[in-house]
């Protein structure tokens, strides 16, 4: 009786292994396009959508997965609403198109500006959708950045990834994921920001040229990556305000605290420097008792001396060289916070710099009193700006070599 | 260890992981519509509230060591004993419907969009049937286990979430903040269901004066949980992630960490763990309940009956979750009047009949009531 009981039990257990086979409904993976970038277009009234699937080419008779070889392929597809385009890509191209492992999205001009939120609804509720991917604008179209071939790595929709991630990293660029953008719409007095990438004018210049001079002649060097990102799209209200362009980006970094290393450039009387901040923290902090709201920013760097021979006759001894950059480097710092404050925030009416934030958490009573006319209360906001620049690691080369 | 015992800390990780399904299913799609500051401070004012509600209970299980609420409804009054019974056995059921009707709300929304709910639910009560034939003590061993990946688990999630996240986004208490707090604080109690399974199983550890000790660390542990787990989710998504259908689903979706490019596997499993050892510990209090309403010959039938009435019942509240929502099967009035002022008149009434029965001792209930 017991033995009975005992097979009977391996029975049951065993034959759970038939329902509990993983997924339900399974795609095989032959049968999946694997997107790695979307691009978003909006043209005609119509949204125009182009997937960069990740297909190996084949190589005598195997798969050939690298840095040289073709990995990606472009599906292209149309619609009335972004879903109604997924639909038709599917239908193009006879594969389910995965988005789970999707890496960037980049939204066209046209896309953004006639409905940022609407462009981007399908892809922030769609259960399968990585909410952690990029979010890019593109200067033009979409379609341009995510069908153009990049010479590294092994999909070009990974190195825009990269490229976006350096940026940031390099105080260079602010970087936004889908969720933050999401979360950034879902308020009413957050602006949201979205960095905008371009192709570089050379770059497209060889492309055409590239074409012609195949038959014959010399080739050059291919470049790595042809894009740049160099401005930043503002949208408030899900209505698109303007562009930042890269002074007030690196305010508006600075002002954030987002800035984690970058390099400035200089002029000491007239000649050029540099200095590398290899670290820095930014404190916004609203002002207590004031009529109108003011906030106080705060920004330490630290820092190491890059370029600077071209300085070094003007000033007697190094200290008093590291004390003129010091004093350069946060003029400098203080121009772009100013810069992404009045000719940014102020501006365009849009308060991307998290004022809205800092009050709400800090002053609640304020933020109440503002909150229904946020951001044309931004044209009384009082910012005052406090750098600190430390030159504390002078690299390699210590005096001025005399 | 005696048998049918468990060991107190046994219990503390049981509870744990049953009240952690509530906790991982919270919705505002089920009333839970409250954000920032207020629901961190309600989260704490709920614990509060609950180490409150559970001192009656304490107090009738010190003073009547072996026997559980159905035992001392019996000592009371075999006819209270006998609807107290019936009525636990139709809370169970309930409660354990619910469970998976909300378990394939989930799934079906989440992770199989295209499954039907009806195999999700079958799947879930047949598993869970099984685990509870094999009885608490079966369950207790295992929870031991599934708790310190559980704890492990989170801790990696949190960790990983830690990068994404800024208290810029917890945003202050609003102008009516006091009511709020309250209101969320008392939507947060009464999600703590398990007090009901505490009721049946409070007794049943194997050092009775641990049962203080036992309450406290489970209200604590899941405190912290909760406290943890909403920082975290106000802190990476702000007012935004508590509009999601799940936020602790939708923070682990967002969270990224090395190679792994999104952590949500990791929340589905928590999340199966948990719906088993919640369905299940239901189910052993329904077999709990039946033992003292039917003799044994019929009360062994009791998980098959578990599976077609808990499993029917989650079927219809799947295809019917409108209906599940509008007859909100946790309430803070209802928890309140069963969890502590039920256990307190029942105190009341033995204590007085005890007095005045003080030479005639050693009423006892029957076996199967403890």
């Amino acid at each position: 009786m017991r033995r009975k009981k005992a097979f009977l039990l391996l029975l049951l257990i065993l034959s759970a292994v038939f329902p509990l086979s993983g997924c339900l409904s399974p795609i095989q993976l032959n049968r999946q396009a694997i997107v790695q970038g979307i691009g978003i277009d909006y043209q005609d009234g119509k949204y125009r959508l182009t997937f960069q699937v990740f297909s190996p080419s084949d190589a005598a008779g195997g798969s050939n997965i690298g840095a040289s070889a073709d990995n990606a392929k472009i599906i292209c597809s149309e619609g009335a609403t972004v879903s109604d385009a997924v639909q038709n890509g599917v239908r193009v191209q006879g594969k389910e198109l995965f988005i789970g492992q999707n890496r960037v999205i980049v939204l066209g001009m046209g896309a953004a500006q006639h409905d940022l939120e609407e462009s981007i609804a399908y892809f922030g509720t769609n259960v399968a959708s990585r909410q952690n991917a990029h979010i890019l604008v593109s200067a033009t179209t979409a379609e341009e950045i995510i069908s153009m071939k990049i010479n590294q790595g092994i999909l070009p929709a990974e190195t825009l990834e990269r490229i976006t991630e350096n940026a940031r990293m390099n105080g260079l660029a602010h970087s936004v994921r889908l969720f933050e953008l999401r979360k950034t719409l879902d308020t009413q007095h957050e602006s949201a920001v979205l960095p905008v990438i371009s192709v570089k004018e050379e770059a497209a210049q060889t492309a055409s040229d590239g074409q012609a001079g195949e038959s014959g002649g010399s080739q050059s060097i291919d470049q790595v990556s042809p894009f740049e990102i160099d401005e930043t799209a503002v949208f408030s209200q899900n209505v698109f305000r303007g562009l930042l362009d890269k002074q007030q980006t690196r305010g508006m970094m600075w002002i954030r605290g987002e800035v984690e290393s970058t390099s400035i450039q200089i002029q000491l009387k007239g000649n050029p420097a540099s200095l590398h901040i290899y670290r820095a923290g930014s404190k916004l902090i609203p002002c207590e008792g004031s009529q109108k709201p003011e906030f106080n920013l705060s920004i330490m760097c630290h820092a190491t001396k890059e370029e600077s021979s071209a300085a070094y006759d003007l000033y007697s001894n190094e200290e008093e060289l590291l004390l003129a950059l010091e004093n350069a480097a946060e003029q400098n710092i203080r121009s772009e916070c100013d810069a992404a404050f009045a000719d940014g925030a102020q501006a365009l009416v849009c308060d991307f710099l998290n004022f809205g934030n800092i009050l709400w958490q800090k002053n609640p009573s304020l933020f109440y009193t503002l909150q229904d006319n946020w951001d044309t209360a931004l044209s009384d906001f009082i910012l005052n700006v406090d750098v600190t620049v430390q030159i504390d690691r002078v690299g390699v080369e210590y005096g001025s070599g005399e | 260890m005696k048998e049918g015992k468990i060991s107190p800390t046994q219990l503390v990780f049981l509870l744990f992981l049953s009240r952690i399904f509530s906790v991982l299913e919270q919705t505002p799609s089920f009333g839970d519509s409250f954000s920032g500051a207020t629901l961190l401070l309600s989260t704490l004012l709920s614990f509060v509230m609950q180490c409150i509600l559970v001192i009656p209970m304490l107090l009738l299980f010190y003073r009547y060591q072996e026997q559980n609420i159905l035992g001392c409804a019996f000592l009371a009054s075999p006819i209270l004993g006998k609807i107290a019974a019936w009525f636990f056995l139709l809370l169970f059921l309930l409660h354990l419907s619910g469970g998976y009707a909300i378990f394939s709300f989930f799934m079906t929304n989440i992770v199989y969009p295209k499954s039907s709910s009806f195999l999700i639910v079958l799947l879930l009560a047949a598993v869970c049937t099984a685990c509870a034939c094999y009885g608490l003590q079966g369950l207790a061993r295992a929870g031991t286990v599934i708790f310190t990946l559980f704890i492990l688990t989170t801790a990696f999630l949190s960790f990983a979430a830690a990068d994404n996240a800024d208290a810029l986004n917890i945003h202050a208490i609003p102008g009516d903040g006091f009511s709020q707090i309250i209101e969320s604080a008392l939507n947060s109690t009464s999600k703590n269901t398990e007090f009901f399974a505490m009721l049946m199983l409070l007794p049943k550890i194997a050092k009775p004066q641990k049962k203080r000790a036992c309450a406290f660390w489970f209200l604590t542990l899941t405190f912290l949980f909760i406290e943890l787990t909403q920082f975290l989710i106000l802190a990476v998504l702000g007012d935004f992630g508590m509009e999601q259908t799940f936020p602790y689903y939708a923070l682990t979706t967002v969270i990224d960490f090395s190679i792994f490019q999104r952590l949500d596997s990791l929340h589905v499993t928590l999340w199966i763990f948990a719906a088993v050892f919640h369905c299940t510990l239901y189910s052993i209090c329904i077999s709990k309940c039946t033992a003292v309403l039917f003799p044994h010959k019929i009360s062994r039938f009791t998980p098959l009956f578990s599976l077609a009435a808990g499993g029917g019942l989650g079927v219809f509240f799947a295809g019917n979750m409108q209906f599940l929502r509008q007859i909100k099967l946790s309430n803070s009035l209802f928890l309140t009047l069963v969890a502590a002022v039920f256990p307190l008149i029942l105190f009341i009434i033995l204590y007085r009949k005890e007095k005045r029965h003080a030479p005639q001792k050693g009423i006892s209930a029957p076996a199967a009531h403890s």
